[in-house]
């Protein structure tokens, strides 16, 4: 294919040389590569970018202070990593430990857990009623409290039943001198 | 062209020499990155200067830079890579100081222009005043160029003509694919040489 050398290269493809020359098609490559007007063009671009990049490099200052490196902090470092890897290992050690006893415990309370289980509600009710009549059947004996016993003297152990009954007979045991058939002397 | 093997085989015998230094000092040889450092402290330090325009920052975010490659070494995964590496971190770091800077501009306003503007009359006040005038003249040009491109244009393009790195390393440095960064870098230079300011400059320069 014979080139036309009049077809120079326009900016945009003279930058497109300048970024990679591999993405100019193989036409204007070829171009490039034989026309000096395009090739002085992209020299021109070239330049300019460099003096920028040179200007940029001798207008800015040198560093005035030296770099300073901490002279333990790489075996700090390493001790750090070291110190974590052994925390994290803890760490482990700990939660496989607490995992384990926690399984323990459960497994007690699985165990005992059936017994709780097989008492029905039903049956927690009459337990329940049991108590209940118990505390009613006690109160209806004696309703005062502990403290108040002494006062009352209500069960006081030295004053016998038998005495109790001498001093107050109860009604059923006196006689019935209305009674007919009643012998011994007779009322007036 | 004898000229340029020489210089490619110098190259590559520096290439050579910086993965043996990078192996060492991953390794835990000290010494080894002391060198490491000697031979990026001024790249990483002009980095820096070239996107923070302060002496000052420049110096402190270039230790920072050196420490925490210090710290991070041994998660380099390939030696060859290092340069790249380090340029990555230097690019986070300044990102990281734009945005607190932004920050603090935006709760301490007035304070921080203060400060600016204490460090700008500061360069000026230096016994080489001509040279001070024709940076700042300089260094307000490329910031009126370069306010225009969107960010990772004008990352882009500093990395590629001011720090002067490879298209594989700027991918290597920004973690996109080479068409990526060709694309970006384009459409950056279109606007570069569409721009009058450093058309004028280059021009009054060859003059």
């Amino acid at each position: 294919m014979k080139l036309n050398q009049d077809m120079h290269l326009s900016e945009d493809q003279i930058l497109l040389a300048v970024v990679g020359d591999e993405d100019l098609s193989p036409y204007y490559k070829e171009h490039l590569s034989s026309c000096l007007q395009c090739q002085e063009h992209k020299s021109r671009v070239e330049g300019d970018l460099s003096r920028l990049g040179r200007l940029a490099r001798s207008l800015s200052p040198l560093p005035k202070r030296r770099l300073s490196l901490p002279a333990e902090t790489r075996s700090f470092w390493i001790w750090s990593w070291r110190v974590k890897t052994a925390f994290g290992l803890a760490i482990a050690a700990i939660l496989v430990i607490f995992v384990m006893g926690e399984q323990d415990i459960f497994k007690t309370i699985r165990s005992q857990k059936p017994v709780v289980q097989t008492r029905d509600t039903a049956g927690a009710d009459t337990f329940e009623d049991e108590g209940l009549m118990t505390n009613i059947t006690a109160l209806s004996k004696n309703a005062l409290p502990e403290e108040y016993m002494d006062i009352a003297a209500g069960s006081d152990p030295k004053i016998d039943e038998g005495f109790m009954e001498f001093m107050a007979p109860a009604v059923e045991d006196e006689p019935l001198s209305e009674d007919s058939n009643y012998k011994g002397d007779k009322p007036c | 062209m004898q000229q340029s093997d020489q210089q490619r085989h110098a190259g590559k015998a520096n290439a050579s020499v910086h993965i043996e230094l990078v192996e060492k000092a991953r390794a835990g040889n000290r010494l080894a990155f002391e060198k490491l450092a000697d031979l990026f402290h001024h790249d990483v330090f002009r980095m820096v200067y070239f996107r923070t325009r302060s002496q000052m920052d420049a110096e402190d975010l270039t230790q920072d830079i050196f420490l925490q490659a210090f710290k991070s070494l041994p998660e380099l995964k390939s030696v060859d890579r290092f340069k790249s590496w380090l340029f990555s971190i230097a690019v986070n770091r300044v990102r990281d100081f734009h945005r607190r800077k932004r920050i603090q501009r935006l709760f301490n306003f007035s304070s921080v222009i203060q400060k600016d503007n204490d460090e700008g009359s500061g360069t000026q006040e230096k016994p080489d005043q001509l040279d001070n005038l024709i940076s700042l003249d300089f260094w307000k040009k490329v910031e009126l160029i370069l306010k225009g491109f969107p960010a990772m244009e004008r990352e882009v393009f500093i990395l590629r003509f001011m720090d002067q790195l490879e298209i594989k390393e700027i991918s290597q440095i920004l973690k996109k694919d080479q068409s990526t960064i060709k694309t970006h870098l384009y459409r950056a230079l279109k606007k570069f040489r569409g721009s009058s300011v450093i058309l004028e400059y280059f021009e009054g320069d060859k003059t």
